[in-house]
């Protein structure tokens, strides 16, 4: 698909998820925030699993590379999708009584432009590694300095404020590690069609990231363990009540046991097996397991603490993850066309 | 070592390799073939399709019972001796997982070793007293079937 | 391609460096030799008069041996980096590092792993650390990350050693070919007979995979565990969820700079110069730039949450660290961590040796200092404005500190003499 049609499909999507958001969203409401933190993460994961590949000139990422870069319109979407949220601002308790950090406005703009940041980062980057240049690596750099800020801000800003003042220190930096993570998976599975569909040069793109899957898997539980077991020793109550609201409740609590297991516990002990290794059905299927754990873990920090709309939350959802679907889609079809 | 065994030598890997083939193709039993490199060439295992190390036994049977074996005594303790401390629970799972994945590690780590001297026939004392050197030589070892053991 | 005259040449180089010392070897020894008998008598004073000739006392009652302790662990945990994890990522660079960065683990972890001893009153009485059934009818409490630093540094040691001499056996039978006399019957024992059969190399192969894939998750366990030390409390400052993975990379920042200061000169000394090129240097010099970016952050995001948050506990220490009684080591801490790392954004300083050496310097003082920071300003300022002080090393800390540099120093150059400094198996697989 070319560029410009990409960006045509942003702006419809954009307005489709603000027409969903006008009908069924009342004027407190956080859905659209939900579908927000799931696909940015992942969206912005796989161009830098893209700018990793220039970074490291590794050979078996090189075939898989253009693949990915053809990613990088949507990005795009998540700034515009933010926008849409920001009429929901009110259901921050903060913006009720703003101070110099915390008020609506300065939320917006900030946020915005968070979230911006990786889309001009990206479209600079990319055009630099199609055209082979010099600064390559630098905007590589450039780019994934702007997906931690932006996922930072999505961690610190955008969820942490919901709980003010309780803070998280390693939020950031796990928002980041989900995001790669959820590339990786994205990126397993991409492997896998194009492995299916055109051939050898795709075997060690595909190989890699499996392994990469279950040390990902490995790294996001060390960093889930790490806050959860700092909160949970200290013990201080206004800290433990952030885990209290999620474990109290049953249907959390169960949430939280599904996210769990999703995330590390299936995905790493499948893939120990070699055969299931060399499945890229099964590969498939253990990344689309990984994406609704992630999906189910945004739902655990915001459902008590804010009111969402089952409706409009599955539409938002399923509209966002539409340029993923586009992505893989489109490369059977592609690869179809020339047997 | 039997005296029914024929040995070439070569200097250069690439000419190893090719002698190897040459002789696996000509119906020598793969079972009688057997190398001495200076470092490991991988080649030579696709060759003589030898089968995947047994040492991954030993690893996940040291590895599951140090995760086991320290759990369950860790909580034997915690139970033999019962002290409540900075008000967590007599059992509190968070905070023995820690102990239990260093220890999964260690057995894990030691009985790797373990196996790998066990499958690899070290420490030979003949061999420590006098060492068959073949310096940087590939060498191809040929037992002869039909002779003496 | 016949390539033995390049085998004969890496095992003469490498088995070379370990023959007859030049002086310059024999002043880096003494110097390093007497500071650690500095050391060791500074630690036998502090035993036979008591703990109260070591400055730490109420509040800050964790002082200079602890940022040693964290300071130590931390430059091991590089060494394993290099070794297991750069293995995993076949990262080719590795091999003119890894023999160096498992023995710097191996030192840092037994220098590391005194200071739990020498913080101790009754230093004789460190096995009730140990979980076994004894007369006081007690068992450990497994609750504590103290003992948590027990299992994980010990477990860390083992397998370090384990990996440490199994990548050597190879290279050990190399050696016995090259001496004689009582120095290759002891390479001989240790190489226990190596022969370089099909199925030795199997099975080696798979055991160095597989203790690889062990070291890695020890590299993150174990610092996050000495971090823990720290997070497990409710300290303001030190009680920070974010502390394990700043932790690690703080680890692998200031052991990468480590390996730094060690090869620079050592590579001049041995005459390995062409094994250790500027290729590699400017490969752990990213290493040392993508740490000392995530150090940053780590600061970047402690100091604006402790803003955001209100709290007037952690907010007062962040204050205190910058324009407290401390505060020059805190703004030297930045200039050494954040601000001159991000020269290595500089192709043509990434490539320039002496640069990188004086730069590895000056991480390494900024790392000590970052331990220093954390544990005493926390423990100065806490939430009690009545017991709130003040803490000064005294010469009997300053000397045992000055005492594990010494040790440090001086195993390693006995390793540099004693063992092979690369891996020649390596090498000779990777080919001209």
């Amino acid at each position: 698909m070319k560029t410009r049609t990409q960006y045509l499909f942003v702006a419809v999507i954009a307005l489709l998820v603000l027409g969903v958001d006008l009908l069924l969203s009342p004027k407190m409401d956080s859905s659209v925030l939900i579908a927000l933190l799931s696909w940015s993460a992942i969206g912005q994961g796989v161009i830098a699993m893209s700018a990793a590949a220039d970074l490291s000139q590794g050979k078996w990422i090189a075939a898989i590379r253009p693949y990915l870069q053809q990613y990088y319109p949507w990005l795009l979407l998540f700034p515009l999708v933010f926008l849409v949220f920001s009429r929901h601002v009110a259901v921050y308790n903060w913006s009720h009584h703003p101070n110099g950090w915390l008020n609506p406005s300065f939320f917006i703009i900030r946020n915005t432009i968070a979230l911006l940041l990786p889309f001009i980062l990206a479209h600079v980057y990319v055009k630099a590694s199609q055209n082979k240049s010099q600064r390559t690596g630098l905007f590589a750099v450039l780019y994934i300095f702007s997906f931690l800020v932006s996922q930072s801000f999505m961690a610190y800003d955008q969820v942490m404020t919901f709980e003010y003042p309780w803070i998280n220190t390693l939020f950031g930096g796990y928002f980041f590690v989900e995001g790669l993570y959820g590339g990786i998976a994205f990126c397993a599975i991409l492997a896998g069609i194009l492995l299916g569909k055109k051939g050898k040069s795709f075997q060690s793109a595909y190989r890699d990231f499996t392994i990469m899957i279950m040390g990902f898997a490995l790294l996001w539980a060390g960093l889930f363990y790490s806050q959860y077991l700092v909160i949970w020793y200290g013990n201080i109550p206004e800290e433990v009540s952030y885990l209290y609201k999620r474990m109290a409740v049953p249907s959390l609590k169960y949430m939280g046991a599904y996210v769990l297991a999703t995330v590390f516990f299936i995905p790493f002990f499948a893939l120990v097996s070699r055969k299931i290794k060399s499945k890229p059905l099964a590969v498939g299927f253990l990344s689309l397991l990984i994406f609704s754990g992630l999906l189910v873990e945004r739902m655990i920090f915001i459902f008590p603490v804010a009111p969402h709309n089952p409706p409009a939350q599955i539409i938002q959802f399923l509209l966002l993850a539409l340029p993923f679907l586009y992505l893989l889609f489109k490369q059977s079809r592609q690869s179809q066309e020339n047997p | 070592m039997s005296s029914s065994e024929k040995t070439y030598e070569f200097h250069a890997k690439e000419d190893f390799l090719e002698k190897l083939e040459e002789l696996v193709e000509s119906g020598i039993d793969k079972k009688n073939l057997s190398t001495l490199t200076p470092f490991h060439v991988h080649e030579v295992e696709h060759i003589l399709e030898t089968k995947p190390s047994a040492l991954r036994f030993f690893t996940l049977v040291g590895a599951l019972s140090g995760f086991f074996l320290s759990f369950v005594f860790i909580i034997f303790t915690v139970l033999d001796w019962p002290l409540i401390t900075g008000g967590k629970p007599l059992i509190s799972i968070p905070a023995f997982i820690i102990v239990s994945f260093e220890c999964t590690i260690l057995f894990g780590g030691i009985v790797s070793m373990i196996g790998f001297l066990h499958l690899s026939r070290l420490p030979d004392i003949k061999k420590i007293v006098n060492p068959r050197e073949c310096g940087n030589q590939f060498i191809i070892i040929q037992e002869q079937v039909g002779g003496d053991k | 391609m016949n390539l033995q005259p390049f085998y004969q040449q890496v095992e003469q180089d490498v088995l070379g460096a370990m023959r007859k010392p030049s002086l310059w070897y024999w002043i880096a020894l003494v110097l390093s030799a007497g500071a650690f008998a500095f050391g060791l008598f500074a630690w036998g004073y502090q035993i036979f008069t008591g703990m109260g000739v070591a400055g730490i006392s109420h509040p800050v009652g964790w002082g200079v041996y602890i940022t040693n302790f964290v300071f130590w662990v931390g430059i091991a945990h590089s060494g394993t980096l290099i070794s297991a994890v750069l293995f995993l990522f076949r990262a080719r660079f590795r091999s003119a590092f890894n023999r160096i960065a498992e023995a710097m683990t191996v030192i840092a972890v037994m220098t590391a792993g005194l200071y739990p001893l020498i913080h101790l009153g009754r230093v004789w009485r460190f096995y009730y650390l140990l979980p076994y059934p004894n007369q006081r009818i007690l068992w450990v409490n497994f609750r504590s990350p103290l003992i948590w630093d027990v299992f994980a540094v010990s477990t860390y040691l083992t397998i370090s050693l384990i990996f440490f001499y199994v990548g050597m056996i190879p290279d050990l039978a190399a050696a016995r070919r090259h001496f004689t006399g009582i120095r290759q019957w002891v390479y001989k024992v240790l190489s226990l007979g190596w022969e370089g059969t099909l199925n030795q190399w199997r099975h080696y192969n798979r055991l160095y995979i597989f203790l690889a894939a062990f070291a890695t998750p020890l590299v993150v366990s174990v610092h996050s565990v000495v971090s823990w030390d720290f997070a497990m409390s409710i300290v303001p400052g030190w009680h920070s969820t974010i502390f394990a993975p700043y932790f690690v990379a703080g680890a692998i920042f200031s052991g990468t700079a480590m390996v730094i200061t060690l090869t620079v000169p050592m590579r001049k000394i041995l005459k390995i110069e062409k094994y250790i090129t500027v290729d590699h240097y400017e490969k752990l010099s990213k290493v040392l730039l993508v740490t000392a970016l995530i150090v940053s952050f780590s600061y970047i995001v402690e100091m604006a949450l402790a803003a955001y948050s209100g709290n007037i506990f952690e907010s007062t220490v962040f204050k205190y660290r910058m324009v407290g009684h401390y505060k020059f080591f805190f703004w030297l801490m930045m200039f050494c961590n954040v601000l001159l790392p991000l020269s290595l954004f500089v192709k043509k300083l990434r490539r320039n040796i002496k640069f990188l050496f004086v730069l590895s310097l000056f991480v390494n003082v900024g790392m000590w200092l970052e331990r220093f920071n954390i544990i005493v300003t926390s423990l100065a300022k806490e939430y009690n404005p009545y017991s709130w002080g003040t803490y000064t090393p005294t010469l009997a800390e300053v000397g045992i500190t000055i005492g594990s540099f010494g040790m440090f120093f001086t195993f390693f150059l006995i390793f540099t003499k004693m063992l092979p400094v690369l891996s020649i198996s390596e090498i000779k697989e990777q080919g001209k």
